[in-house]
């Protein structure tokens, strides 16, 4: 599961491409309209993810965007605003460094790309492209978008009537259908050095505007589509994505412990759950990284989520352990789908070729 | 201008002679009627190439934008065209039947380009997905609101005005459905509802849709000199504003800015701006129906005939509207009585006129949508070409019915002038003014009947008003508000 933008890209958010109806009075008796079909997708993060570069001391961060790039979305990056690997390695969920990718306008079908850690360029090269330079790698282009999800159903579950008010009661027999099929999105792949992170980090991505606005962040996947909107109706998502990590368990942990209290009415639990969640970050342990399986959301090391992979699950795990999983009374255990419909190449940079 | 426009109609019946553009019409409307519901063949699999993008924050309606590059067809902002887009909608509807997501967003798909080529089928099909999508979600917020904006493109104003409503009971703060209600409560004639509506808009999201819309409020109310500053205001703002890092966006979105400029400039009888805007907006477009007919207005206003009857054959291959084809066969009419033209050349302008006039008159009878989303265009054609009858006044009294606002009340008032009940027309078209409606059409209109109820100094009053809009008013009527006013002026009376 992704965050509430992503599947309200499917939904409300293709509202915005209707809202170009705008009517014109002419010859004083009729009207024309215009599509004015723009909506802020290139900013919009479908999933991060972060594992191990087999076979060397790196590690391999990824922030996606432009969902269905193509057709729903562009396929390229904005020029104006900002990507943000966010790197906590102190454990105090402020980001300690701070990896932007900035994008130049589109020409011929490419763009400038520049790398800074911290305000130091580190990489400079154009989008398509691999990028070495300084011990990182950079790629940034249109993929396969990596991720597996029977939307369709999930949404039926969620709200049967589809009236906009969710109530959890529908169809747990899902089609098992993909609707992610030969979708593509735009990536940002970053390679680094192990040591950077040193041995223990949290991860998370942001993205701004041109004046410094954050338009959407993400660390573990789903957190903002199960709990920031539970029940349907208008959304906080935007002051979701204002907070800083930091602020999380203060500002999001109430809400959180609320939505669980639907599915575990036992005491204590939904606090318990909503500490695993809480700070949205990817807990990255370095030394074990991008080792999980499907198995592996709770069972990491110090019993967290610890990073995330291409191939990883992760909706059959939160399904799971969202509905009662975790107390033996799981409503969802799986979606029915079980893996992305493109194979991963296991090399750089690691997404499967756009369709 | 064009100096010797006539309104006298042509009575020879289309017979046997009907143009390519006839039959393409024809086989629109067989496509409308059996309602197939079948893809564009499938193009292949999309592959997203990197050519432009489409960035904005998020509360503005329409982003800022940059140089764009002239398409047809593209979106301009990296996304595939948009016949690849419904067929790769088409596809994933054909493979999972129930998928009501895909569904809706085939709907997006066919009714934008419903929406660009004024596509009849298209519009068709699109209702038909989102209804399709409604019957396996009834309560869809999404598909409710695209709803909304499918039957207001297909006139069906009241219907958008209930849809539009049921999603803002969901989400009260919807930009979408507030910008289809407000725009469907002015087609309504409910003015200050629609004003109420876009302030509501307007304190979650501005931007150039708004500032659009809000021109289009401001025209309605008789205030030219600002729907015009709104226009230009919308077309800075969709232009990025001349800031160097601003963002490319979909030729066809700043293709119309500069249209709905062009627009309020003729309108508001600023030729020389109309005409270098719809320059700009065919540049982006050259299949902008709008700009071309809007070109051909000012041509003819110029007294280029020659441009403006190519212009509107431009605008008519693309889509025989009415309103086209009306003005196509007067302009070529006017051609042939022109001085210095050959008796041939003559003839294949009255020709054309014919076949041009043919095709309006097979409009109405193509479908039931056709009818609805030209009645107007259609009932103003029988009554500037001689075909005017109770039937036509009861057809305008229907279509005001049907969206009771000023113009639709100046179109009644026509209609009863050209029926030689001035009386009656006087009213209505005081009642169509008395909102602020100052456009040309409706001054000319008003100027008329007052001329048949012998008030000179009124009658004199509203034509020269009219006459002073220059483009804003079609050549047929200008060459009528010309005729009268010279009347007005010899001291006879203008009979109907």
């Amino acid at each position: 599961m992704r965050k509430t933008t992503k599947f309200a890209t499917l939904g409300a958010a293709i509202t915005v491409l209707t809202i170009g109806a705008a009517p014109l009075l002419t010859s004083g008796a009729d009207h024309i309209e215009a599509p004015l079909a723009v909506a802020n997708r290139s900013l919009d993060i479908t999933d991060i993810y972060a594992f191990d570069a087999k076979g060397s001391k790196n590690t391999v961060l990824v922030i996606n965007v432009n969902p269905l790039a193509g057709v729903l979305s562009g396929t390229t990056f904005s020029s104006s605003g900002e990507y943000r690997f966010n790197v906590d390695t102190n454990g105090d969920f402020v980001a300690d460094d701070v990896y932007a990718v900035k994008f130049g306008k589109e020409r011929h079908g490419t763009q400038k790309v520049t790398l800074r850690k911290n305000g130091e360029t580190v990489l400079r090269g154009e989008t398509g492209g691999t990028i070495k330079g300084g011990h990182a790698k950079l790629y940034a282009g249109v993929k396969d978008d990596p991720f597996f999800f029977d939307l369709a159903s999930f949404k039926s579950w969620r709200d049967p009537d589809a009236d906009g008010a969710f109530t959890y009661t529908g169809s747990t027999a899902f089609a098992g259908v993909d609707f992610f099929r030969g979708t593509n999105i735009s990536t940002i792949v970053l390679e680094i050095p192990d040591a950077w992170l040193g041995a223990s980090a949290n991860f998370w991505a942001s993205t701004v505007d041109r004046d410094g606005m954050t338009i959407d962040r993400m660390g573990k996947p789903a957190l903002a589509t199960v709990f920031v909107n539970p029940f349907g109706g208008t959304s906080d998502k935007d002051a979701y994505n204002a907070t800083m990590p930091s602020d999380d368990v203060a500002t999001w942990a109430p809400l959180f412990i609320a939505v669980e209290s639907v599915f575990y009415p036992e005491a204590g639990v939904p606090e318990a759950i909503t500490g695993l969640l809480l700070p949205d970050v990817l807990h990255l342990d370095v030394a074990t990284l991008g080792k999980s399986t499907g198995t592996g959301f709770t069972g990491g090391a110090g019993g967290i989520l610890n990073g995330r992979t291409l191939a990883e699950d992760v909706i059959d795990l939160e399904l799971y352990v969202v509905t009662g999983g975790l107390a033996g009374h799981a409503i969802l255990s799986t979606d029915g789908v079980a893996a992305n419909d493109a194979a991963f190449p296991g090399t750089f940079p690691y997404l499967a070729p756009k369709h | 201008m064009t100096a010797n426009s006539r309104t006298q109609p042509v009575m020879t019946a289309v017979r046997g002679r009907r143009s390519p553009r006839v039959i393409g019409l024809l086989a629109a409307a067989l496509l409308v009627a059996g309602g197939s519901y079948l893809g564009p063949a499938i193009v292949g699999r999309f592959n997203g190439g990197g050519d432009g993008s489409t960035d904005a924050p998020r509360v503005v309606l329409s982003g800022p934008g940059a140089a764009a590059t002239p398409v047809d067809g593209t979106s301009g902002d990296g996304r595939l065209p948009l016949a690849e887009r419904i067929a790769f909608w088409s596809t994933r509807v054909q493979e999972q039947p129930s998928d009501y997501l895909s569904l809706v967003q085939l709907a997006v798909a066919w009714s934008e380009q419903g929406r660009l080529r004024l596509d009849l089928d298209a519009l068709t099909r699109a209702s038909q997905a989102v209804e399709r999508a409604l019957a396996i979600a009834p309560a869809y917020p999404s598909a409710i609101a695209v709803r909304a904006s499918i039957r207001f493109t297909t006139h069906d104003f009241s219907g958008a005005e209930a849809d539009a409503r049921t999603v803002l009971r969901t989400t009260p703060d919807d930009p979408a459905a507030l910008a289809v209600l407000g725009d469907s409560l002015l087609e309504l004639g409910r003015i200050d509802e629609a004003s109420a509506t876009y302030e509501q808009l307007g304190a979650l999201a501005g931007g150039p849709a708004l500032d659009i819309r809000k021109a289009r409020l401001a025209f309605v109310r008789g205030n030219g000199a600002a729907a015009l500053d709104l226009a230009r205001k919308a077309l800075i703002s969709a232009s990025g504003g001349g800031a160097a890092n601003a963002e490319i966006i979909d030729p066809a979105v700043l293709g119309f800015y500069h249209f709905a400029l062009g627009e309020y400039a003729r309108l508001t009888g600023t030729a020389d701006l109309a005409e270098a805007e719809f320059r700009a907006a065919i540049e982006l477009r050259p299949t902008d129906l709008g700009a071309l007919l809007g070109l051909a207005r000012v041509q003819a206003f110029d007294g280029d005939l020659d441009a403006a009857i190519t212009s509107l054959e431009s605008a008519a291959a693309i889509a025989p509207t009415p309103e086209a084809e009306a003005m196509l066969g007067d302009l070529q009419l006017a051609r042939a009585a022109s001085a210095g033209r050959s008796p041939e050349a003559r003839a294949a302008d009255r020709l054309a006129a014919e076949t041009a006039y043919g095709t309006v008159r097979l409009t109405r009878t193509l479908s039931a949508l056709a009818g609805a989303v030209f009645d107007r265009q259609l009932i103003l054609f029988d009554l500037d070409h001689g075909a005017a009858d109770d039937r036509t006044l009861d057809a305008a009294r229907a279509a005001f019915v049907v969206r009771p606002d000023a113009a639709g009340r100046d179109l009644v008032a026509w209609a009863l002038h050209r029926l030689g009940r001035d009386e009656e027309a006087a009213a209505e078209s005081r009642a169509a003014r008395a909102t602020g409606a100052a456009d040309a059409r409706t001054l000319f209109h008003a100027g008329a009947i007052a001329a048949a109820l012998g008030d000179r100094g009124e009658a004199g009053r509203l034509i020269d008003a009219a006459l002073a809009l220059g483009p804003g008013l079609d050549p047929i009527e200008r060459a009528e508000a010309t005729r009268i006013r010279a009347t007005l002026d010899s001291g006879s009376a203008s009979a109907p």
